[in-house]
């Protein structure tokens, strides 16, 4: 059997977690009762429909939509949701991030830098 | 090593890990908190720039002569770094990057894209990364060009 065949016959390594029973609580806990003081980042897929969501998501929870620095392919262009794109340079991204108390991460990683930052954690 | 960038006290809540289907997940939040409908964000494209060439002036030219439709291949790196600003307006396209952050992916990511899509391809291209591949160039060399006026499917802005 070679990769190929391997890779169709044999089990799933995806993970899927979703439905779960997150969603009221989380709707509950994004709501902004107390707007202002927290701030929330998004880290959405990227096609359009994906990205309008996000951004009535964010709209709805006075959050702020984020995307990855380097997204696999994203819609863009007039008409389409705009989205702040996660700064390369870590120290830059790490000032961008530096007021988000509650990262709200859908379909992608907790964000690294390329680079450490070294003075960011004792 | 890399390293976490968010604030040391900022809470993380996944909830959808690589591999969720995220539009379920987006459809399911946006109906849980009754979200408004989708406000159009409003602006236009840059205009053509004149005078002297930086990174935002090759920006800003490269925004504003976007072909409707076309799929840009950025591995412009540190040349490129205001061309996400600078098309949030442009004509709508579909904008690939450079995901593994090892440079060399940009053109025959261009190619796949061209050859898979039949769409039209822009490379926005770092010359040194361009080097790591240059035998994209090797099999369609009829079909990549460096000039806007050409009909080839693929064109390639070095940065």
């Amino acid at each position: 059997m070679n990769s190929r065949q391997r890779l169709r016959s044999g089990p799933s390594r995806r993970v899927r977690l979703w439905p779960h029973p997150i969603s009221e609580n989380l709707a509950e806990r994004l709501k902004p009762s107390v707007p202002d003081e927290r701030h929330s980042g998004w880290w959405p897929g990227l096609d359009t429909s994906q990205l309008h969501l996000a951004q009535r998501i964010a709209a709805a929870t006075s959050s702020k939509f984020m995307v990855e620095t380097f997204p696999t392919i994203m819609e863009r262009g007039s008409g389409v949701a705009t989205p702040e794109r996660l700064i390369y340079v870590a120290e830059f991204a790490a000032a961008q991030l530096k007021d988000i108390d509650a990262l709200v991460l859908i379909g992608a990683r907790d964000p690294v830098s390329f680079s450490p930052i070294p003075t960011w954690r004792a | 090593m890399a390293s976490v960038i968010r604030a040391p006290n900022c809470e993380l809540i996944n909830v959808g890990p690589l591999g969720t289907d995220t539009s379920a997940v987006l459809s399911e939040l946006a109906d849980a908190l009754d979200a408004g409908p989708f406000a159009t964000p409003v602006g236009d494209a840059p205009s053509v720039p004149t005078g002297e060439l930086t990174t935002q002036s090759l920006a800003a030219a490269v925004a504003s002569t976007l072909p409707e439709d076309v799929v840009v291949s950025d591995e412009s790196n540190t040349a490129g770094v205001h061309f996400y600003g600078a098309s949030q307006f442009s004509p709508r396209h579909s904008w690939m990057t450079l995901t593994g952050g090892a440079i060399g992916m940009g053109l025959p990511l261009a190619l796949g894209a061209a050859v898979g899509s039949e769409r039209r391809v822009l490379a926005l291209e770092a010359d040194g990364s361009m080097m790591y591949t240059l035998q994209a160039f090797g099999p369609w060399p009829a079909r990549v060009s460096t000039s806007r006026s050409s009909d080839s499917p693929i064109g390639v802005t070095p940065c």
